[in-house]
């Protein structure tokens, strides 16, 4: 059975809900308090002990919930914001690039294949699980050479593809881009 | 009992920043000097000491000027001190017991005259 000392000091701080630092300074304290109280020389079985230590030095929950107003509402409240800070960027930034891998990814114009609608220079939001596409629409892909572009949709084409036209040296250019090389539709220019 | 035990908590207040006046002292020492002092008076669960230091620290009126590591690992003891923040405090709180004692005694007096 486990030292009824420890097991009353955990009842104790699992009330006081401390920041670690804190809790391990009190723990410490409480400890050394706790051991002088209790007779070392008389073996009294565990259940005794800890029926005493709540007699003598208090109910843990309200010893515990003391401490905790002792030591401040408002700074153990920002402490333990800052506990789970860490946890909470981490999320975050997990959720960011789940979106940013699946949903809508942000895209930096270097051209004018699509200018005037979308300028050069523009920053732009794609939505990549648009499956079907209207005719006018916006969207941007990707050629061999590892690059992306944007472009306007003319209609889909025979070989299961989209045709998509876009500005080219003043004129227009029509090209056959495979489905699976459409990135998405561009659905929000931040410019 | 709840009533009893509140007044002397206000009171504990009080005594151990007295107490601290004398010399630096850890929990322990604290709690079984007032215990003594006071014939027992002051023994209200020794625990409760504890919220009463940190709320005092919190205050600024002590702070802990040393730390002792006992052999045992994870006990530790903590000699609290006063500041001087803590030392006008327990002038006015002495003020005011006085004041309160005084009050009392001439209220309780004029019942049994």
């Amino acid at each position: 059975m486990r030292d009824p000392i420890d097991r009353y000091l955990e009842d104790v701080l699992c009330h006081a809900d401390l920041a670690a630092d804190d809790e391990r300074n009190v723990r410490a304290e409480l400890a050394e308090h706790l051991h002088a109280m209790a007779n070392p020389t008389d073996p009294a079985n565990p259940t005794e002990v800890y029926a005493m230590l709540k007699d003598q030095f208090g109910n843990p929950k309200r010893l515990g919930r003391g401490i905790a107003a002792a030591k401040g509402r408002t700074r153990t409240y920002f402490k333990k914001m800052a506990r789970k800070l860490p946890l909470r960027v981490g999320i975050a930034l997990i959720l960011a690039f789940a979106v940013r891998y699946a949903v809508a990814e942000e895209f930096y114009i270097a051209g004018n294949g699509v200018a005037p609608i979308i300028p050069l220079g523009s920053r732009v939001f794609v939505y990549k699980l648009a499956k079907s596409f209207n005719p006018a629409d916006v969207v941007v892909y990707s050629i061999p050479n590892g690059q992306y572009r944007v472009g306007t949709i003319v209609h889909e084409s025979p070989t299961g593809g989209w045709l998509i036209e876009r500005n080219k040296a003043g004129k227009k250019e029509v090209q056959d881009i495979p489905r699976q090389n459409i990135v998405g539709r561009v659905f929000l220019n931040t410019r | 009992m709840e009533n009893k035990s509140q007044f002397l908590k206000g009171c504990a207040r009080t005594l151990v920043l007295q107490l601290l006046v004398e010399r630096p002292m850890y929990g322990y020492e604290l709690a079984a000097e007032l215990d003594r002092r006071s014939a027992g008076i002051f023994a209200l669960g020794q625990g409760t000491l504890y919220p009463l230091l940190y709320s005092l620290e919190t205050k600024g009126q002590i702070r802990v000027t040393r730390e002792e590591l006992s052999l045992d690992q994870g006990r530790k003891r903590r000699y609290y001190a006063l500041t001087p923040r803590g030392r006008t405090e327990l002038e006015a709180n002495l003020g005011t017991w006085k004041e309160i004692v005084r009050g009392m005694r001439l209220v309780l007096e004029s019942a049994h005259a």
